[in-house]
Order: C-alpha cells, then sequence, then structure tokens
C-alpha cells in the first residue's frame, strides 16, 4: 500500500491535509519513500465504486474524516458534467513537433478526499476514485479508457487520437501516481488502477504532439473511462 | 491569399453489461455483484486555416518541421557573363539562400488545392529600352525533401502563369530546390537588365486556397 505525501492511512487523523504533509516528510526524513496520493479506506458495507473524471459530486463534506463506522462524512454523487479538453493550435506552430498544452474546462480543482487543493486548473484535469469492500484484500481494479481511433472534425477529416498524451502529478505528490503518464496509443488502454479499500487520484495534464497538419478545422472526440470491480 | 515576391520568402455512458452501471463524469455504485461506473472526457483541437510560400530566403521548413513565419527578405539571382560568355549557352545564377543560383521553394496549405503562380510585369530591361524576355529564363525544380517536387510556375514576360498544388486529404505540402538559369543565347545590348525591383526585376510568386 503506497501512502501518500499528504492524508493518513486508515483512519485518517482528522488534521488537514497539509499539516498530515508535514508528517509525511518526517517520516521521509526516517528513510521513508515518497508516493503520489493513495489512501486506505475502512472496509464497510456496501461494496462501492467511485470514479470521477473532471468535476464531480460529493455531499456533506469529503470521504474523510471517516467515521467510527468506516462510512465517508460526505456521500458520493453522480455528476453529468462532460469535462472537455483543448487547445487551439496557432498558425504558425501546425506541425512543428512541439508538443502544444491543452487546458481543460474543469472546475474540479480539490479532492473529495479531504478538500486538499489538489489540482491546478485550467491545466490538469482531475481522476481519482474508490473502490471500497466489505471486507480486506488485497485485489485492485483497473480503470480502461475507449479510445476512439481518431478525433473528427464537421468535414469528416480525422486527427489521431494517438497525438494526445498525458502526464500525471499532483501537488505535493512525488513517486508513482496510481494514474500514470501516457498515450492515447490503443483504442483499449488501462490508464490506472486503484487497490482494495483505496481511494487513489491524480492531475493528469494532457499535451498535443503537433506533429502532423492536419486538415483546417475543430476536432472532437470522447473517450470512455471505465471502472470495473468483480 | 499569400503573395511571395521574388524572390522573397513570405508567410504567407455507456451500456456494459454489468449488474450496476451508470454514465456520469462522477459516478458512484454500490452493491454486492460486480459494479461498473463510468465517465467521459470530450478532447478538442483547433488547427487553423492556414497557407505558407516560401521562396528563397525565409522562416519556415516541411523537413524539419520547424513551423512557419514571416520574413520579408528578397533575394536577388544575377549572372554576369564575360564578354567572351555572352551568347555562348546556358549560364546558372548566382545568388539564392542555398547559393549558385538555387532557392528553397515551399508551399504548404491545409485547405484543399493551392493555386499556385508567378507573375512578372514584363521582360527585364536596361532603362534604355532594351531587353531581355523572361523566356530566357528557366526554373530546374529538384528534390528538397517531400515526395512530390514543388513545380516551377514558368515566366513570361508581362504575364502571370498559374498552376494547381493537388492536396492529399486537404494537405498541401510541397517544395523544392528551383535552380534558375540563363540561356544566354543571344547577344544583347551591353548593360544591366533588371536590378532590385526595378526595370522588371521582380518576379511575385502568389499561393491561394479558396
Amino acid at each position: 500500500m503506497h501512502q501518500r505525501s499528504r492524508g493518513s492511512s486508515s483512519p485518517p487523523a482528522p488534521m488537514s491535509r497539509r499539516a498530515a504533509v508535514a508528517l509525511a516528510v518526517g517520516g521521509l526524513a526516517a528513510g521513508g519513500a515518497a508516493y503520489a496520493f493513495t489512501a486506505t479506506l475502512t472496509a464497510a458495507a456496501p461494496k462501492t465504486i467511485y470514479l470521477q473524471i473532471g468535476n464531480g459530486t460529493f455531499t456533506g463534506g469529503n470521504y474523510t474524516p471517516i467515521k467510527g463506522n468506516g462510512q465517508p462524512t460526505g456521500s458520493p454523487g453522480n455528476n453529468a458534467t462532460i469535462n472537455k479538453v483543448s487547445v487551439s493550435v496557432a498558425a504558425a506552430s501546425v506541425g512543428n513537433g512541439t508538443a502544444q498544452a491543452m487546458t481543460t474546462d474543469s472546475t474540479a480543482a480539490n479532492s473529495f478526499w479531504d478538500g486538499f487543493a489538489f489540482c491546478n486548473l485550467p491545466q490538469q484535469l482531475y481522476i481519482g476514485g474508490f473502490y471500497r469492500t466489505t471486507g480486506t484484500g488485497t485485489g485492485s481494479v483497473s480503470v480502461i479508457a475507449t479510445v476512439p481511433t481518431s478525433l473528427t472534425n464537421a468535414a469528416g477529416d480525422t486527427l489521431p487520437f494517438s497525438q494526445i498524451s498525458w502526464t500525471s502529478s499532483g501537488n505535493q505528490d512525488s513517486g508513482a501516481e496510481p494514474f500514470p503518464a501516457g498515450t492515447f496509443s490503443s483504442a483499449s488502454l488501462n490508464v490506472g488502477s486503484i487497490g482494495q479499500n483505496q481511494w487513489a487520484e491524480s492531475c493528469w495534464t494532457f499535451s498535443y504532439k503537433n506533429t502532423v497538419v492536419p486538415a483546417a478545422g475543430t476536432y472532437t472526440g470522447r473517450v470512455l473511462y471505465t471502472l470495473t470491480a468483480p | 491569399m499569400r503573395t511571395s515576391s521574388f524572390i522573397k520568402s513570405v508567410l504567407a455512458a455507456a451500456a456494459v453489461a454489468a449488474p450496476m452501471l451508470a454514465t456520469a463524469e462522477s459516478n458512484f455504485q454500490t452493491g454486492a455483484g460486480a459494479l461498473t461506473a463510468t465517465a467521459h472526457v470530450d478532447f478538442q483541437i483547433t488547427i487553423p486555416k492556414f497557407l505558407f510560400v516560401r521562396v528563397g530566403t525565409g522562416t519556415g521548413s516541411i523537413s524539419p518541421a520547424v513551423g512557419f513565419g514571416t520574413l520579408a527578405t528578397v533575394d536577388q539571382i544575377t549572372w554576369a557573363p564575360t564578354a567572351a560568355q555572352v551568347g555562348t549557352g546556358v549560364l546558372a545564377g548566382t545568388g539564392g539562400d542555398l547559393t549558385g543560383g538555387v532557392e528553397t521553394a515551399i508551399v504548404v496549405g491545409n485547405a484543399g488545392n493551392v493555386t499556385f503562380s508567378s507573375t512578372t510585369t514584363g521582360p527585364l530591361s536596361d532603362g534604355a529600352g532594351d531587353t531581355i524576355s523572361y523566356s530566357k529564363i528557366t526554373v530546374a525544380a529538384s528534390t528538397l525533401s517531400t515526395g512530390t517536387v514543388l513545380a516551377h510556375p514558368a515566366l513570361a514576360d508581362g504575364a502571370t502563369t498559374t498552376t494547381t498544388l493537388t492536396a492529399v486529404g486537404k494537405i498541401v505540402q510541397q517544395d523544392a530546390k528551383w535552380a534558375y538559369s540563363y540561356a544566354n543565347n543571344t547577344t544583347p545590348p551591353a548593360g544591366t537588365y533588371g536590378g532590385i525591383n526595378a526595370n522588371g526585376s521582380r518576379v511575385t510568386y502568389t499561393a491561394s486556397v479558396p
């Protein structure tokens, strides 16, 4: 179980994430490794999965502090907002091989784990969630991206999705991210995993490779992310 | 429309079989059986319509791909045969960004076929009524980096010669090395014909898309 550099393991202490970071840093001084953000949940019924990419919903508070019965303070909810990641390439730069930073319209900067300002907007897109079971275990679940071959414009011209890649980070994170960097290199792509009874989150920064000269137009495409628990 | 002057470069929720399923951008599922939660992200890349033409010294190339810019430098190609050479046959020019009377030539566009032309205002003249026809100047195109070599629109006195560059998937990316030669098969009156944007010296290259 990777312990992130902020937050704490189950049951999490009712402290601010920044305070927890100070503790984690102290631990590092003793020889520990730093990891990106994952946190251990208390096993509790019912079995629950939660996936959030961009904007999400928690009502009544964040997941922490966890109650004595293992239940979160806030309740995870459904949010139908589909966020957009976009870039407009300058004419003089089209196809010059210099990656173009993409931005998001997401307003989700804070983690619903503890309200920490985790992602930087508009550069980063939040991805996170949890997998809680009724008992302990060492399993994990993966998030699978289903990717169209190309983005398309109104005239039917195409731009390969493989031109889009991303890096992964998070404020005060270090070490391996649960949802690591990648490229839309195939139609079905494992983009990260969540351990059993774990909260995991990262911030994705997308970029357009810009190694081709496409026909003029606005190209769009939608990626589906699926989290499945047995 | 972008214009280039001789010899000038110008920039011119998905349904998944599972006992519990929902589609949203945050999505939670509970239950004893298998669970599936989904989310989406929309991606958008906007590519502007652009057209780039370069003849000679300029900013931009296809390979290496360095992007495109505007540069107002106009190159000059010259011939200065010795007295003994006059009228004795073809002479390569001097000058040009590739030297030896050779110019880099590039057209890139992303909006379909490109109309590409050369225009002169008349024959080269010496200012005293004597002329050398542009028909005496030929341009040989050879490979620079692209498979399709950019052909040179023939030069004609006081006229425009137009060609069409056929797009592949709405993209035109053609370049070439243009080597300018003077036929040198006549004996004109002594003098300096043309100049720098004088006496019919300048050729304007124009690329356009609808």
